[in-house]
């Protein structure tokens, strides 16, 4: 991986292989399942997979994905932690932890300047504030209604027939939004229908579908009380619209994990590893 | 320190609670076979006077809070949203109406036989203004006179022009009952029924007070369940006894150290009313060592001391000292007075989507305590009664950050 794979290759033409430890976190969300293989220095492999009906077997699947990328048997992996959604279905880990703690955790590693987080992911948006020791201080999250997470732009996709990945990038391309008011997915959906039908530029409308992102999350980020350095973490933030419009509206630039998606599985690692080496349940 | 099991009740006399509710309601039902007088009453009425005139005071409030207590609000919530009534009014009233409008109120399918008609209909806007509309609606349907007892909010102390203001209603009520439900209001017996209502009150609030200690003897789930003869029953004798018996148990558990969770680590106080098809989430948290041990709904909501010296002065002064009816700096002070004395960790603020104005001033609340006391909070948004406003998910990873964020204060 990018920023270990110099350790990484230097520990094994040391030969110090036999004595490293490994540990895994699995972050079971409710879109994709991601999971990283850790060891003594940093991030061996990650891996990503869509959750489907999800299940142990799946996260499974996962993991031994992730060893066979990282070079090592799932029984070198001495310790796993869960988080996400399906946390608490999955019977293998040693321990789970809230989305909010591991995607803290897993930030506060990567980038330690780091106090405020914005956790857009497949049903779920947060805003998750950090202490200088890289502790939860507050948090908030979407209660009960799915516009302004992914799932939202998935089905906005869909309407447009259009890539998920490509949203963001056709936006850009937009000088105004299209305003989609609605804050049902569903009726949201009805609505960018009817922009399209009555013609409107198709990157206004798609820029007006990340505008309403950032309307539903920004207001609960800061509700807590946003405090620079942000960075944005989940599958959202790879949309450059939502990431640019977001630092628009707060006023600040917003940090990216090289790869954000993996932040909450990477906290639930380092979880695993502080398990171990500190006899520290977290 | 000894610790409680973690099944069961903390205190045994709290099992004598749904025997104390069941009798409530065969009675109110044997009361009108009898002929005598029955008045719907919502929450903050003045209820001495319904017991000492011998007009039995139903609360329909409590009946939905059973519907949902057995998971059944969603039924006549739907019902009554059916009929035109938004799923924006308050959920108690919703699944009344519902029941009314749908099979009746004296349908089988009902827990204890159903609710037994109103000849009056008696309410207050002390902790509610949908509850007028819902009285009125109610109206509608039984044809019965209506009462609305007016109250001014307030800042403690109660000023003298708003007990003035709050007795002219009572003085015009009293006459209203009599012509309208052929009852007489006797002084001497109004005046024992205040103290019957002040004996029980001063019991349930130095009951609350035991939970300051540490390990707390009894937690929210099973406070919640205690409370009703609080609500529904001063002025008579019957919450007398049964708040002896858990006063005396509680204290005699303080004194042994004797906890309601094993090994209590974190203590939580609660805001707004519980969820009460969901009393659980209370024991789940109780499951990890951790006690919600503070409820502004049974502080502030039920029940207040008198000085009898002066009692219709007293009287005013505790049917309008009600959290419901606080100013938010009211509602401040008190948590910022009350939380260090309960020791507690966090607090959890039920964004309560039927009663907002339970839910008003909160997140000043929230700010005030995390800035002066550094006591962190939670916000659940969710619902009394229906069950459709609980995101189990979403709240439950809420929660489960919380603790986390409370674990990792503690280290």
């Amino acid at each position: 991986m990018w920023w270990t794979e110099d350790i990484w290759l230097n520990k094994k033409n040391a030969g110090g292989e036999e004595r490293l430890m490994f540990y895994a976190g699995i972050d079971a969300g409710s879109n994709a399942t991601k999971t990283v293989v850790f060891g003594d220095e940093g991030i061996l492999a990650s891996h990503i997979i869509k959750t489907g009906l999800g299940g142990e077997e799946q996260a499974l699947r996962c993991l031994a994905d992730t060893c066979a990328k990282a070079g090592i048997s799932r029984e070198q992996v001495v310790c796993v932690y869960g988080t996400g959604y399906g946390r608490e279905y999955l019977k293998f880990p040693q321990s789970h932890r809230s989305e909010l703690m591991c995607h803290g955790v897993g930030v506060h590693w990567l980038l330690p300047e780091v106090r405020t987080i914005i956790d857009i992911g497949g049903q779920d948006s947060k805003g998750i504030r950090l202490d200088d020791r890289g502790e939860v201080e507050n948090f908030n999250m979407n209660d009960k209604c799915a516009a302004g997470t992914g799932r939202f732009l998935e089905t906005m996709a869909h309407a447009l027939q259009i890539s998920l990945e490509d949203i963001g990038n056709y936006a850009l391309l937009a000088s105004k939004p299209v305003r989609v008011s609605s804050t049902c997915t569903v009726f949201a959906e009805s609505e960018v229908i009817s922009h399209v039908a009555k013609g409107e530029n198709r990157e206004e409308i798609l820029l007006g579908i990340c505008q309403s992102i950032v309307d539903r999350v920004s207001g609960i980020v800061r509700s807590i009380g946003v405090k620079p350095p942000v960075a944005m973490t989940g599958g959202v933030a790879l949309n450059r619209a939502v990431v640019k419009l977001m630092g628009d509206r707060l006023g600040c630039p917003i940090l990216l994990p090289p790869d954000p998606q993996i932040t909450g599985a990477l906290g639930a690692a380092l979880m695993a590893r502080r398990h171990v080496t500190a006899g520290q349940d977290l | 320190m000894s610790t409680q099991t973690k099944k069961g009740r903390a205190l045994n006399s709290s099992y004598q609670a749904g025997n104390i509710l069941k009798e409530y309601w065969e009675d109110a039902a044997r009361h009108q076979a009898e002929g005598r007088p029955i008045a719907w009453v919502s929450g903050n009425v003045p209820i001495e006077l319904f017991w000492s005139m011998g007009v039995f005071p139903v609360y329909p409030e409590n009946y939905s809070a059973i519907i949902a207590s057995i998971q059944r609000a969603q039924e006549f919530c739907e019902e009554a949203e059916q009929r035109g009534f938004s799923n924006d009014l308050c959920s108690y009233s919703r699944v009344n109406l519902g029941i009314i409008l749908g099979k009746g109120i004296k349908d089988p399918g009902l827990p204890f036989g159903g609710i037994p008609r109103p000849d009056m209909l008696i309410t207050t806007r002390i902790p509610c203004l949908i509850q007028v509309k819902w009285w009125e609606a109610v109206r509608e349907f039984f044809k019965v006179p209506l009462f609305v007892v007016d109250a001014t909010m307030i800042d403690l102390p109660v000023k003298e022009h708003q007990r003035q203001h709050y007795l002219g209603q009572i003085r015009e009520l009293i006459p209203i009952m009599e012509s309208k439900l052929g009852v007489r209001f006797q002084e001497d017996k109004f005046l024992e029924a205040l103290k019957l209502s002040d004996e029980a009150a001063g019991l349930w609030l130095d009951l609350l007070d035991t939970r300051a200690a540490v390990p707390s003897p009894v937690g929210s789930r099973e406070m919640c369940g205690n409370v009703f003869p609080l609500v529904a029953m001063l002025g008579s004798s019957r919450p007398i006894a049964f708040f002896k018996q858990l006063l005396e148990e509680a204290r005699e558990c303080v004194k042994a150290g004797k906890g309601a969770v094993e090994n209590e680590k974190i203590r939580l106080g609660w805001d707004n009313i519980p969820m009460w098809y969901n009393l659980k989430f209370f024991s789940d948290v109780e499951d990890q060592n951790i006690i919600f041990t503070y409820e502004t709904y049974l502080k502030y909501v039920w029940g207040g001391r008198m000085d009898l010296s002066d009692p219709w002065t007293a009287f005013a002064n505790k049917h309008l000292d009600v959290w419901l009816n606080y100013s938010i700096d009211q509602r401040v002070r008190t948590l910022l007075s009350d939380i260090p004395k309960f020791k507690l960790d966090g607090f959890v603020f039920h964004e309560n989507h039927s009663c907002k104005r339970f839910a008003m001033g909160q997140k000043d609340a929230a700010v005030a305590i995390q800035e002066k006391l550094g006591v962190p909070s939670l916000f659940i948004h969710s619902d009394m009664a229906d069950p459709r406003a609980f995101s189990e998910g979403q709240s439950r990873v809420k929660m489960e950050a919380f603790i986390e964020l409370l674990q990792a204060k503690k280290k």
